[in-house]
């Protein structure tokens, strides 16, 4: 081996990255060849040196402080997306008005206005399913602040369509974010002169893991003021697994009933 | 979560999942900031820009390729960050070392200084090739991704780099 060859293999024979043979015949020429000798013996001190260096610590509070930053992009993420998802539902919405009011519209013109009422009260229920149906196909897919705006069309509807109370109780049950779940338990609370909702509602804090969550529904619940709401409260918390700040809510929301 | 890779992680921040973000924080936080360190030698600045550099994924997340590494990614954000603030301050030093580093270990501080002193006297490029295979460690192929070239070439500029530090090392008093 020359010296040349020494120098193109230093860097792999220090990180021990040569072949046996190639190794060998490497070590066999260094041990003749003080140059190469000296050579390499400084390579080995620098990098011992290079590899002692010392490094720093941040300062205390520096991580907690990166998460601040990080929340704050996170809301400003979010609020951009719940920007464009208002416009691009208010779009939707306003696309499917115009279009069925200019439907309506030419349709009275047609019918010379004779059967005016019928058509307005048409119109009206196109308009209420669209909004059903945005909201259903919102909450299957799309980001958390675009879940919550879909659900805010729900509070427009008279009457809860069986369909939306099912996915609104889905989301309730099993949406990732948990401002999510609460506007769902919020939106079903609004239609819970129903029983069939309140049962939901009652069901659903049994399905729920979540203490923050869980309260809010304790809230709901117990605003039904009966024995069953009662009951269901009171089995709840005195299940083992439930958090201790859970159950001493639970118990007072169930004393003042 | 620790068994994640940083691609995946960096994949879900990608996709919105911006939460994923502390973790990969948490991995290599420290390291950038040492990183910055050699360049601004300030704590306090360097905290600053290793905050800015971690935003600065969230902000390109878009960019991120996922048959790429991370890292490479990371130092690539972190080198330009380092850029953009030199030329805000126009003062140019991109390797330093205070005292307060190794204050703690007296008997290696002299030692230590002339070795800086050394890193300081060679060109912006071999220092910068020294501090991101010794100091941070980079693998050769994760330096060849960031320079964009081979890892032949690669190991060929950090040799020479060395072999230059090692000349100014030993042969000048």
């Amino acid at each position: 081996m020359e010296c040349i060859e020494i120098k193109n293999d230093l860097l792999d024979y220090l990180d021990n990255n040569l072949e046996t043979e190639r190794k060998a015949r490497f070590e066999e020429h260094v041990k003749e060849c003080p140059d190469c000798s000296k050579i390499l013996e400084q390579f080995r001190k620098l990098n011992e040196k290079l590899s002692g260096a010392k490094s720093i610590e941040p300062t205390e509070g520096f991580e907690h402080d990166f998460y601040q930053k990080l929340q704050f992009e996170k809301e400003k993420i979010s609020n951009r997306h719940s920007f464009t998802g208002l416009l691009k539902e208010t779009y939707k919405v306003a696309a499917a008005v115009l279009l069925f009011a200019g439907g309506t519209i030419f349709g009275l013109i047609i019918q010379n206005q004779r059967s005016n009422k019928t058509n307005l009260t048409s119109l009206e229920n196109e308009v209420k399913q669209l909004k059903h149906y945005v909201t259903l196909s919102v909450l299957n897919e799309n980001t958390a602040s675009e879940k919550i705006k879909a659900i805010d069309f729900v509070f427009e509807q008279q009457q809860l369509e069986k369909e939306t109370a099912l996915a609104l109780y889905n989301t309730l049950i099993s949406d990732d974010n948990s401002n999510v779940r609460i506007a769902a338990a919020n939106a079903l609370h609004y239609f819970s002169n129903d029983e069939t909702i309140r049962k939901m509602l009652m069901h659903a804090l049994i399905d729920q893991n979540d203490p923050y969550i869980q309260a809010e529904l304790i809230t709901i619940i117990a605003k039904f003021n009966n024995r069953e709401a009662y009951n269901i409260i009171e089995t709840f918390i005195n299940q083992d697994n439930i958090n201790i700040e859970v159950k001493n809510f639970g118990q007072q929301m169930i004393e003042n009933l | 979560m620790n068994q994640l890779s940083d691609e995946y992680l960096m994949e879900k921040v990608k996709l919105g999942h911006i939460d994923y973000m502390s973790e990969l924080f948490k991995r290599y936080n420290n390291q950038i900031l040492n990183y910055l360190y050699k360049s601004t030698g300030k704590l306090e600045d360097s905290q600053d820009l290793t905050q800015i550099v971690f935003i600065r994924l969230i902000k390109y997340r878009t960019s991120f390729n996922k048959s790429k590494s991370f890292k490479p990614w990371l130092y690539h954000i972190a080198r330009n960050e380092i850029n953009r603030h030199y030329q805000s301050k126009k003062d140019n030093i991109l390797f330093v070392e205070t005292p307060d580093i190794i204050s703690n270990d007296l008997p290696d501080y002299e030692q230590d200084e002339k070795l800086y002193k050394c890193i300081n006297m060679l060109s912006d490029e071999y220092k910068d090739l020294i501090v991101l295979s010794k100091f941070q460690g980079l693998k050769y192929k994760e330096m060849a991704e960031l320079f964009s070239t081979t890892e032949a070439s690669i190991k060929n500029k950090i040799f020479r780099a060395l072999e230059k530090l090692r000349k100014i090392y030993f042969e000048t008093e």
